[in-house]
This record gives C-alpha cells, sequence and structure tokens, in this order.
C-alpha cells in the first residue's frame, strides 16, 4: 500500500474500530463543558508603563560574588612604617650605608617622597656614627 | 489583537471535537481534560498560541491542546515528586479524579480501558485517525511526528487494540 493510499484509507481499513470510535465519540461529546461565553478577544487598553532595567536574579548574583573576590584578592599594602623602622633598627650601619639603603629601597618599597625624605633625614642624624 | 473570526468560528463549531481530543490526550481525566481545553482556548486568544498556515486550523489546534496537556502532566508529575519528597501526601488525599464514564455504555468502556493499554503515541494516533476523522499526515502533524512514524504506530496500535479489545469478555 503506498503511503498517499494509506493516508487515504487510515480509519476506513478497519470499519468495526471506526464504529466503536463513533460510539465513543457520539458518547464523550455529549459531555463536553458548554462554552457560556463566545470566544472574544478585547482589545487591551494602552497603558504607559515603566520598564526599569532588570537584572536576572543569576547575573546579580554572580556579579556580587565577583566584586567581592576581586576586593579580597586585592594585596594588602604593606605599612611605610615598618619598612622604616627595620631599616632604623641597623644601628651598625654607617649614615652613609644608610643613606645608600634608603635611596635604593624606599623610593620602590613606600613610593610617598614626603614620608621617607623627612622622616629618614630626621632620623639619620641620631643614628649616625 | 483582532483575531481571525473564521479562526474563532472554527473553535466553536469543533468545541465538541476538541473536547474528545483533550480527554484523550489526559487519559479521560475530566478535571485536567478541561483545563487543558480552556488553557489552549486561552492560548489562541491572547496570541501565545499562533496559527501558522502551515497546516489545518484543525490539526493546529489538536496540536496546541496535546502540548498544553503534556505541560500540565509535566507539572503533576512535578508537583508529585515534591509531595513524595517531603512526604505530604495524606493518606486519604483523593487520588486523581477518574472519568465520569457512568453515561458510557459497556463498548465504550471497554474501548477506553484498551485505549488506556496502548502506548501514549498509539493511542494518539489511533485517536486522531478514528476518533477526529483525521488523515495519517493531518494526525502526524497534530501528534508532533513525522508521517513514516505515524503510520507505524497506526499499524502497531490498530493490531495490539484489536487484540486487545477481542480479549475483553
Amino acid at each position: 500500500m503506498s503511503p498517499s493510499q494509506d493516508n487515504h484509507e487510515a480509519g476506513t481499513d478497519s470499519p468495526i474500530l471506526a464504529a466503536r470510535f463513533a460510539h465513543l465519540r457520539e458518547a464523550e461529546q455529549l459531555t463536553a463543558p458548554a462554552i457560556t461565553r463566545r470566544l472574544t478577544v478585547t482589545e487591551r487598553a494602552a497603558v504607559r508603563q515603566w520598564h526599569l532595567p532588570t537584572l536576572p536574579r543569576a547575573a546579580a548574583a554572580t556579579a556580587i560574588a565577583a566584586t567581592v573576590l576581586v576586593l579580597l584578592w586585592q594585596p594588602a599594602a604593606e605599612d611605610p612604617a615598618t619598612i622604616y623602622l627595620s631599616i632604623l633598627d641597623q644601628q651598625s650601619w654607617s649614615s652613609d650605608a644608610l643613606l645608600d639603603v634608603s635611596d635604593a629601597l624606599l623610593p620602590a618599597l613606600a613610593p610617598e617622597p614626603d614620608f621617607y625624605q623627612l622622616d629618614v633625614n630626621f632620623d639619620l642624624d641620631s643614628y649616625a656614627n | 489583537m483582532v483575531m481571525a473570526p473564521t479562526l474563532i468560528e472554527l473553535l466553536e463549531s469543533q468545541h465538541a471535537q476538541s473536547w474528545g481530543w483533550a480527554l484523550a490526550c489526559c487519559e479521560w481525566q475530566h478535571a485536567s481534560a478541561e483545563d487543558a481545553l480552556q488553557e489552549a482556548y486561552l492560548r489562541v486568544l491572547d496570541g501565545r498560541a499562533r496559527f501558522d498556515s502551515q497546516s489545518s486550523e484543525k490539526t493546529w489546534f489538536f496540536g496546541v491542546i496535546k502540548h498544553v496537556a503534556a505541560e500540565q502532566r509535566r507539572k503533576q508529575a512535578r508537583q508529585g515528586l515534591l509531595q513524595v519528597f517531603y512526604r505530604q501526601r495524606a493518606a486519604n488525599e483523593p487520588t486523581v479524579e477518574a472519568a465520569p464514564d457512568l453515561e458510557l455504555d459497556q463498548s465504550s468502556r471497554a474501548l477506553r480501558q484498551a485505549l488506556l493499554v496502548l502506548p501514549a503515541r498509539q493511542r494518539e494516533i489511533l485517536h486522531l485517525v478514528f476518533y477526529s476523522e483525521l488523515s495519517l499526515a493531518e494526525a502526524a502533524t497534530a501528534a508532533g511526528m513525522s508521517v513514516g512514524s505515524a503510520r507505524t504506530h497506526y499499524h502497531r496500535g490498530k493490531q495490539r487494540l484489536q487484540q486487545l479489545l477481542d480479549e475483553q469478555p
């Protein structure tokens, strides 16, 4: 049987089954709920609405978590006073050596000219041999 | 939104047939079938389901009903799982409403019972062909399968249904 013929004859090749289905159909369709109102569609009135951009919850949670992680991963800045004291603790150093060390290290480790220039110069006098 | 009056008229005129198809999609549970048919009408009316003219209106609307009924089944299954998970199912909770088949005679009841034994796809195709009198191609479109697959389900389902009906007293 060809497909087209098959399609055409589907449902008619078993008259007994077709009759039983027709009987069931008649009985069932009597139980169909009534449509109490005619199916109609009314035009929805245009209402001006302000739509705030909303971020999906998942995206918002991801953004917050990423921000927290970035903040937590920031390396802690070293306290310049610690560098200053650790250098000046070397009391055996000469003032020249201390000046060399401070000139070499302090600009890189504590790049605050006002801080190390004033304090180091002041304390170098008291530690000079 | 303006709905073509012909489509609305068609929906109303084939309401009884749509009801029969909704019953079959919901395994003859009246409450579920009513919900599915109501939701299908709503989807057509508010534009969520749009007729694309790729099939007949009847076939297309049957597809909408099948889709809605499948969604309802999945939702009920999820709710059932949650109830089992939380063990909140009351012992005396009424089971899903069975079809009120008191108005059916023995022959129709036997046909329903036999259809329920068949795999869902065979049941759908047989119902669309014999009950709704669609061609195999239309039935395949409404059921969301290829014509070849529908043809296979049709022949296997027909044999199995005949066998089941013959076994009944």
